[in-house]
């Protein structure tokens, strides 16, 4: 019955407002219509949630807030770009789905790495204080988007799809790179929730995120563990980055408007609590999928803007977090 | 000599008129150099306003700047659509953007810290978009407002599109007054129960202070002043767009505080003037201007965590101790020298290390 308990009614009436959209969409329109603006709403949703969940990880365990975030989701892109297009030899001597998939896999380690580096030399030093580490992510951000803009210009790249046609559910046609998106980011989160929930890994990283002195008594190594975090969240960001990319544009921008919708969702949905993630991740996704079809792009942001404000006012920790920071 | 000495230690906000009298002296008649010092004095105004947010924890990280942009907008429009003059804005507006403030606060300033952070920023992204869509008429849409009528003339003062020196006078004035009132609220009840809120919380609550309300206070004079300032940058720009209130534009306000030096009402004004002069002087490098600016900020909080202002301060310190370690240490005779390489510890202490 934890589920009906009173803290959780922000969460229920975001649910449930949500269902009502759905209701509305169905019974207006037609169900064909209802299914595209679902897809869209789940596959904007899916990346948001792959870049939250990161900033989610890393708030839980070093209660850093990670302004470069976006720019790491936009390295990924930017990586898988760099072996698909701007060195050949992967698309020379390998069909284009495993060379995707291996430029994919260099980007997750190639901006993990540097995400673990960045934590060692950069964020580590100020523990949990929150203000110098969240102003060193937004000067490593600026560095970032300006040497990728230095590195290869202002143009705009696009990076080859790797999976080309498209299939059909319910009459609404979803292109294949759309499916590989959500197939992927789903494998993620499984591998995810599988990770934290099933695992000793997964045990120790909730038991530094109630208590982090508590966890260091226990035997748990924080440090390493700050480094693996960052480490997985860098990752998430890349590999979104890196799916995000072939469906839409890669830009040095990319990254700032996935970042501040991440954010918003991993405030919205509680700060460190995964599942308030997931909700808030597919609310706004939906949100913003639905407005763009029928409210135009404007309303729809307001709209967004005035659910943040409107939850985080009657819960002030957000739908699922508990103490404020 | 020593009186003067004295007036710079206890006083020295009041010393920086000195250097605001003198630039116009040396650059009233270079409008480039104008403009920039003007902008740049606007920017070290607000980050004032938003340090007094900090100074009771209130994270406005980056939706500082809606709140100017209210009071720029308000201001436009009245003096475009119901022809009030500037000086009446200048006296209206921020009343009116304070009291909205207040009712924005009163629901806000439920959630703290980060919260706090994302609805600001959530809210400022709101004014931005209402400036940008709503009410095109008045607000001139996502294009912004432009050929606006500025400062009414006052007298003999003409405040025409040129007369950089009479408008760098009156934002030396309204700066006065922000400065004043700034100072005041350092030194008064208010803002000790402002500080206090900051430190403890729950003390504070529980020797009779009403948090909440404090808070709420504190919100609306910063941003009243704010829009004061916004009042200012209208008339003097005479063109602006929603854009430049955006919650991207806030975060630099942030930078300016701690790399200037959070612990003095002069370090956000250190920080500015240290941007204004980089950005200019790389204006031929506009590629890298943003790197140059990301490792300043990271070399700053990583090395100089109290910034500009904190460095100088301990180099000033430094140079008073070495003096009086320089007075007070004995001559010493050759042959002692000679004699022992290190000094016996009496001398390492020195008289002012305590």
């Amino acid at each position: 019955m934890r589920f009906f308990k009173k803290d959780y009614g922000p969460a229920w009436a975001l649910f449930l407002s949500a269902i009502a959209l759905m209701v509305y969409v169905l019974v207006e329109y037609n169900f064909t219509v209802f299914v595209r603006v679902s897809m869209n709403g789940i596959v904007l949703g899916l990346t948001y949630l792959l870049v939250a969940l990161g900033l989610a990880l890393m708030w839980g365990v070093m209660h850093l807030l990670n302004f470069a975030h976006g720019q790491f989701f936009m390295m990924g892109a930017f990586s898988v770009w760099y072996f698909m297009v701007r060195v050949d030899v992967l698309t020379k001597y390998l069909p284009i789905v495993p060379a995707y998939l291996i430029s994919l896999v260099l980007a997750m380690v190639i901006v993990g790495m540097m995400g673990t580096l960045v934590e060692r030399y950069l964020f580590r030093r100020f523990g949990g204080d929150l203000l110098p580490a969240l102003l060193i992510s937004l000067g490593l951000g600026l560095i970032l988007a300006q040497a990728m803009i230095l590195a290869f210009g202002l143009l705009t790249k696009s990076i080859p799809t790797a999976f080309a046609g498209s299939q059909r559910f319910f009459g609404v046609s979803l292109t294949n790179e759309r499916l590989a998106l959500v197939i992927s980011a789903l494998v993620l989160l499984v591998a995810l929730w599988w990770l934290v929930s099933h695992t000793k890994f997964g045990r120790a990283m909730v038991a530094i995120r109630e208590d982090q002195t508590a966890a260091a008594l226990q035997g748990i190594d924080i440090g390493k563990f700050r480094l693996i975090v960052m480490f997985i969240g860098s990752a998430l960001a890349a590999v979104a980055g890196g799916l995000y990319g072939p469906v839409f544009q890669v830009t040095p921008e990319m990254g700032t408007g996935p970042m501040a919708t991440a954010f918003a969702i991993i405030v919205l949905g509680g700060l460190g609590s995964l599942p308030g993630a997931g909700i808030a991740a597919f609310f706004l996704g939906f949100v913003e999928s639905f407005g763009a079809t029928f409210l135009g792009a404007t309303i729809a942001q307001f709209f967004t803007f005035a659910v943040i404000i409107l939850v985080l006012i009657f819960k002030p920790t957000g739908l699922f977090g508990h103490g404020g920071h | 000599m020593q009186q003067i000495k004295r007036l710079y230690h206890n006083n020295s906000i009041g010393l920086m008129v000195v250097p605001l009298l003198i630039f116009p002296i040396f650059a009233g008649g270079n409008p480039y150099l104008m403009f920039t010092g003007i902008l740049a004095l606007y920017t070290i105004g607000v980050t004032l306003t938003l340090r007094l947010k900090l100074s009771s924890y209130l994270l406005d990280i980056a939706g500082h700047l809606a709140w100017v942009g209210m009071g720029a907008y308000f201001s436009s429009a009245l003096q475009v659509h119901l022809g009030w003059p500037f000086w009446v804005n200048l006296i209206a507006v921020p009343p009116i953007v304070g009291l909205i403030s207040v009712l924005v606060a009163m629901p806000a300033i439920r959630t703290q810290g980060v919260y706090l952070a994302i609805v600001a920023i959530a809210f400022a992204d709101i004014v931005v978009l209402f400036f940008g869509n709503m009410f095109t008429g008045v607000f001139g849409g996502h294009g912004g407002l432009y050929a606006l009528p500025g400062v009414n003339n006052l007298g003999p003062i003409s405040f025409g599109k040129d007369d950089h020196v009479a408008y760098y006078f009156l934002l030396v004035g309204i700066m006065a007054f922000i400065v004043y009132i700034l100072r005041r609220i350092d030194r008064s009840r208010i803002g000790l129960s402002f500080r206090s809120v900051r430190e403890q919380a729950d003390l504070s609550e529980a020797v009779g202070l009403n948090v909440y309300w404090t808070k709420v206070l504190n919100w609306g004079i910063s941003c009243s002043l704010a829009g004061l300032l916004g009042v200012f940058f209208a008339a003097y720009l005479r063109a602006f767009n929603p854009d430049e209130f955006s919650s991207a534009a806030g975060f630099f306000l942030m930078a300016y505080i701690i790399i200037g030096g959070r612990g003095h009402l002069l370090g956000p004004a250190l920080g500015v003037v240290l941007f204004v002069v980089m950005r200019e002087s790389l204006r031929s490098l506009e590629l890298w201007q943003s790197l140059f600016w990301g490792v300043i900020m990271i070399i700053f909080i990583m090395f100089i965590p109290d910034g500009i202002y904190g460095l100088i301060k301990r180099g000033w310190e430094w140079g008073i101790a070495f003096r009086a370690r320089q007075a007070a240490a004995p001559v010493p005779a050759p042959a002692a020298v000679a004699a022992s390489t290190t000094p016996p510890p009496s001398e390492r202490v020195g008289p002012s290390s305590g």
